[in-house]
């Protein structure tokens, strides 16, 4: 069940707070025992194999709320709570975190703040390094150590909270993380536009080009319909009567090009991207591109094309203001499952993007880095885990640069 | 030891001869920036054109031991740009160009001395701009923008420096050259340039950064509320966040702080008996925008408001912003000498902590004046003092501190947008523990570790460290007693006085 990348046994240990898990660290550090911090596992699948770990530390325990101002828009939560669970708290108070990676429901606001994982809100809210305000992290050694401020803007000293952010593990454990919230929206309302690649690259270029305040933009191409069938999904966060005035604009943008359009309110809106989300689930293997935005039609048609030449099953999804594409892929061979991440990896460095592996068997995560080049700013990677790190202790070498 | 020749010869050679200012005379504008209670002259003030000649004049520099620091337009408000070891000043004022721009793509990427609103103005007339916007961005720089995750009135609902910064090419401590963040996506890694944000120059210097620019929005709406009481103005606050409205902007000032601003060229004629006013702004697509600005004016009527009234024109929006963006200046009219501070607090907390300002003011007998970005709980207190008063600069400092500790007491932070610099170093200590500036002095080792790149501010030592600084220093006195196992010395060192 346990998908750790390692062949040898380990030891799972579970704490009940952040006491027991510094004393963990103290010891596990003292004896040179190797420690993968964990949430519910379900992004484990993303990592470079790494080195023998001794002990699993699963934080799936500490899942308590531990506070929430609704008036101040912040809380505070330990690292095992779901992000399911986090948004029915917050739901009830007509507040929202808007985090909305496609991963399974088990997945924990740890594991997502260690991944950096993100979704399609982040097209208007950013990603977790924007909304992460403050955390307290168990160094290696066991000291217990806050970053950031329970406020809304802070300034003092370093932002440490963005290093840990991301750093999958190879840092520290997070026992507790704040975040900053945003407002249930008023109004839900998305519409649908479907057409070719083509259509939708053009009605890109309007949507940037516009006034119109997208909260998703994702253009996605489905697993079921046929081959060059794209539909772009575009969300209204604002009040209703700016979603409408958006839903026209799109709408006669779409007539223009005379694409077919649809529009979804409320919890028709939110079920359907749900069930998008969970369309994703299925795949053997899933990469993440990022390049300009500009760029994100000529590396669809790759990926499009690589499924055509391979005959394989690829679904793709991009958030066409940012320039972020997910490709999932069923029933694919580990050797073509290499192929494919290293072509991309070449169409995208191209462009100055990158392409990093988000799943994969392990044996794919050994024929190919599942983070490849780290840049020039690797130099540091190193010299910052040397520092905070020194024994190597956390979850080593799971990470991008061999970290 | 390199001789001041040595140096200036050194720079001349990097820079150009017209580029390097070593005279004392001309030093004496380098001496301070926008925190005056401390000065200090550089040894030399050096204006390199490129990222080349930047990462040359840092690795000399690095080479020969010699201590730096970089510079925008010095109008920073916490002393970070303040030569304390008579570093070598590194102004980037020559570097601001706008690079490039790609509106598909909504991305800029500007030389660090590009003055902030100069950006704007570059792109407004696309219908783009950059959104972070501090009060003094018609002359602050991206650059120090960068170096201070500065904020501004705006980043309620657009987010500070920080979410806007994307990707910067920077000069290592040593002179090496690396690119951080990513332009689109993440970066892969670690969030080097998360770190590098607000980082005050001590990691080393940006010479090309990157900005997310954003479209304009469609309409805005501009409302002046006007409350006989600050309870009644900060309740409007939480009522108007409460209901799911994010305004672009919600600014309060109290009386004292009226009173300046209506003496400055920008006179909105505030009443003398009201106890504070609400500048809150709404913006984004012009269908709903009209109906968001209904929502609030009626929130401010639940709420006791005295009068509430929307801008007619973009000539009385201009007035409104202009007499709150003056503020800090316009104290000068009120009092010869203050102090502006820079604390956070939860917003639910503002009635109480505005209370207990009052206090400390009645007990130190210092006026304090109150503007802030309400709707983030970002105060300004700004404390009144006269310098020519023995001791009340002082005083005045002492007040500033204690409004911190009672912002940090109630959960929030001592600065929100200023930075620390040397101004709030020792009130470091009293927000974080030993261990946590510990934990930020090793980052810095990490960048840094000669610590020759902007030394003794932003982070202060923790207390044990004066001790293991002793021990360093014998050991850098006798470097060929202990050159064979200095890495075991500095791994031993910490933990032997702990």
């Amino acid at each position: 069940m346990l998908q750790t990348g390692s062949d040898y046994p380990a030891v799972l240990v579970e704490p009940a707070d952040e006491a027991q898990t510094a004393a963990v660290m103290k010891r596990a550090s003292e004896a040179g025992w190797k420690v993968k911090p964990i949430g519910a596992g379900t992004q484990l699948t993303g990592e470079a194999p790494g080195e023998r770990v001794h002990i699993v530390l699963s934080m799936g325990r500490m899942n308590q709320v531990l506070d929430f101002s609704p008036s101040d828009l912040v809380v505070t939560v330990q690292p095992g709570v779901t992000l399911s669970e986090l948004g029915r708290v917050l739901t009830a108070e007509q507040k929202m975190l808007p985090l909305d990676p496609w991963l399974p429901a088990a997945s924990t606001i740890g594991g997502i703040a260690s991944t950096a994982a993100s979704g399609p809100r982040r097209a208007l809210y950013g990603g977790v390094r924007d909304m992460a305000i403050a955390l307290r992290v168990v160094y290696p050694d066991g000291t217990v150590i806050r970053t950031g401020s329970k406020v809304v803007k802070n300034v003092a000293g370093y932002d440490m909270t963005k290093l840990f952010v991301g750093s999958r593990g190879t840092l520290g454990v997070i026992t507790e993380l704040t975040f900053k919230l945003r407002p249930l929206p008023l109004h839900r309302e998305t519409v649908l536009l479907f057409g070719s690649a083509e259509d939708i690259r053009l009605m890109r270029s309007k949507l940037v080009g516009s006034v119109l305040i997208p909260s998703r933009a994702q253009a996605l191409s489905s697993f079921d319909e046929p081959t060059g069938v794209w539909m772009l999904a575009v969300d209204c966060d604002e009040n209703e009567r700016s979603a409408q005035y958006q839903t026209e604009q799109l709408k006669a943008w779409a007539t223009e090009q005379s694409m077919s359009a649809d529009v979804l309110q409320g919890s028709a809106a939110d079920d359907w991207w749900e069930a998008m989300g969970e369309q994703a689930l299925g795949a053997d293997l899933v990469v993440r591109l990022a390049a300009a935005p500009t760029n994100w039609h000529d590396l669809a048609a790759k990926v499009a094309e690589f499924a055509t030449r391979y005959g394989v099953d690829v679904r793709q999804s991009w958030a066409v203001t940012l320039g972020i594409g997910e490709v999932f892929v069923r029933g694919l061979a580990p050797e073509l499952a290499t192929q494919i991440v290293t072509e991309l990896r070449t169409a995208a460095t191209r462009v100055n993007g990158t392409v990093v592996i988000k799943h994969a068997s392990a044996q794919v995560r050994q024929g190919v880095d599942p983070f490849g080049p780290i840049g020039r700013a690797g130099v540091l990677f190193e010299r910052i885990k040397h520092q905070i790190d020194p024994g190597r202790t956390m979850s080593p070498a799971t990470f991008a640069g061999g970290i | 030891m390199t001789s001041p020749v040595e140096l200036v010869r050194a720079m001349k050679e990097i820079v150009g001869e017209q580029h390097v200012i070593h005279e004392q005379n001309k030093l004496h504008v380098f001496s301070c920036d926008g925190y005056v209670a401390r000065q200090a002259l550089p040894r030399a003030v050096v204006s390199p054109a490129n990222t080349e000649e930047v990462a040359a004049v840092v690795k000399w520099l690095h080479e020969h031991q010699i201590p730096f620091l970089p510079r925008g337009a010095g109008t920073g408000l916490s002393g970070g740009a303040i030569a304390l070891n008579n570093e070598v000043v590194i102004s980037l004022a020559r570097m601001n160009q706008l690079l490039s721009v790609d509106f598909e793509n909504l991305r800029a990427v500007v030389q660090p001395g590009l003055v902030n609103l100069t950006l704007t103005k570059q792109i407004t007339g696309d219908g783009y701009y950059y959104a972070p916007d501090p009060s003094s961005q018609s002359v602050c720089t991206i650059g120090g923008n960068l170096a201070e995750n500065a904020g501004g009135s705006h980043c309620l609902k657009y987010g500070v420096t920080t979410n806007h910064i994307v990707a910067a090419k920077f000069v290592l401590p040593d002179g090496e050259v690396i690119d951080v963040g990513q332009p689109y996506g993440d970066a892969v890694g670690y969030d080097i340039l998360g770190l590098v944000v607000g980082s005050e120059g001590t990691l080393g210097i940006a010479t090309e950064i990157t900005v997310k620019i954003l479209k304009k929005p469609q309409a805005v709406q501009t409302a002046l509320a006007m409350f006989d009481r600050v309870e009644d103005a900060s309740n409007t606050v939480s009522a108007i966040i409460g209901t799911g409205i994010i305004p672009a902007a919600i600014e309060m000032m109290d009386q004292l702080a009226m009173q300046a601003v209506d003496k400055s060229n920008f006179h909105v004629g505030y009443p003398p008996d009201i106890e504070a006013v609400l500048l809150i702004e709404v913006d984004g697509l012009a269908a709903g925008v009209e109906e968001d600005a209904e929502r609030v004016v009626e929130i401010c009527r639940q709420n006791h408001v005295r009068t509430v009234k929307i801008a007619e024109s973009t000539d009385e929006r201009a007035l409104w912003w202009s007499s709150r963006k003056m503020a800090f200046g316009a104290t000068g009219r009120i009092s010869p000498d203050y102090i502006v501070q820079d604390g956070v607090i939860p917003r639910s907390r503002l009635t109480e902590v505005l209370q207990r300002i009052t206090e400390i003011s009645r007990e130190s007998g210092l006026r304090i004046a109150n503007v802030f970005h309400a709707g983030d709980g970002n105060l300004h207190p700004l404390i009144c003092y006269d310098s020519r008063v023995p001791g009340e600069t002082e005083k005045a400092i002492r007040v500033g501190s204690e409004v911190l500790h009672v912002c940090v007491d109630v959960g929030g932070t001592i600065t929100g947008e200023h930075g620390v610099g040397i101004e709030k170093i020792e009130d470091m200590r009293y927000q974080f523990r030993d261990e946590e500036i510990e934990a930020q002095i090793a980052i810095r080792r990490a960048f840094n570790p000669n610590d020759l790149c902007n030394a003794g501010k932003l982070i202060p030592e923790p207390a044990r460290c004066v001790e293991v600084k002793q021990a360093r220093r014998i050991i850098e006195q006798n470097v060929e007693v202990f050159s064979g196992f200095q890495e075991q010395t500095a791994v031993t060192a910490p933990d032997s006085t702990s």
